[in-house]
């Protein structure tokens, strides 16, 4: 019962840090660039972010314990990268090839970070 | 209704954080296909259309129900790493389907909920 209530806590911890820095990085952007540009980069840059982050988290020496993994994992990378956004604006300005690009990239970058993840590993244990 | 940016920020990541909560019960539902995380993703998708669409709810707190508890409860790197680990393991077609069904369905339900609960 604890440990499930431990797995909520740092799940819900990492999800509501990762929502705050993903609001404040739209808010930043927004200031920058007019809709619907700054919302497409917004998300871009979230969502290529935070995949190679949950990349990262997937191999490397710091995370492997269940406390990081639910924090940073479950809760942090997956609050802060977002779908309903994406949907939200393929639903208003129609399905380009930018979202294409985001959903490759985004298996892309989670790859790049579990490589990095893996090095890691290695160096740490050399 | 606006929101004090200091009030609005911790109560986003609340929502946020209930919103990852729910999506890690949810993603539990696993088989050839990432089947919990379609199911997230489309929830979330069609959260955000009901709100929309449905909800007389003030500016402040419309956006915590969609940037906050529907932005936590659905997840882009959640597809990513269901992706990769298709890809790694030699399965091109699941990937593929992982992708295509992680972002077909979301936008189906969001329109559906649009047109259902607009007036």
């Amino acid at each position: 019962m604890s440990a499930k209530l431990n797995m909520v806590g740092y799940v819900f911890l990492g999800g509501a840090l990762g929502t705050m820095l993903r609001y404040l990085i739209f808010e930043l952007i927004a200031l920058q660039q007019s809709y619907p540009m700054a919302e497409l980069t917004a998300i871009f840059l979230v969502n290529m972010l935070g995949s190679l982050f949950l990349g990262i988290t997937a191999r490397a020496p710091y995370f492997q314990s269940e406390t990081c993994r639910n924090l940073w994992g479950l809760g942090f990378a997956g609050g802060f990268t977002t779908m309903s956004a994406v949907t939200l604006l393929i639903d208003y300005q129609g399905l380009t090839w930018e979202f294409a690009v985001m959903l490759f990239g985004g298996v892309f970058m989670y790859g790049v970070g579990y490589r990095v993840g893996r090095q890691l590993t290695k160096e740490q244990d050399l | 209704m606006t929101l004090n940016p200091w009030i609005l920020i911790p109560l986003l990541g609340i929502a946020g954080g209930l919103g990852s909560v729910l999506r890690v019960y949810l993603m539990r539902w696993q088989g050839a296909l990432p089947f919990g995380l379609i199911l997230t993703n489309t929830v979330a998708a069609a959260f955000v259309g009901f709100l929309l669409a449905g909800s007389d709810l003030p500016q402040g707190y419309l956006l915590i129900a969609v940037v906050g508890l529907a932005g936590g409860l659905s997840t882009f790197a959640g597809v990513s790493k269901a992706a990769w680990e298709f890809w790694h393991n030699g399965r091109l077609v699941q990937m593929l389907l992982t992708l295509i069904t992680n972002l077909l369905i979301p936008i189906l339900a969001l329109m559906l909920a649009l047109w259902a609960f607009s007036s």
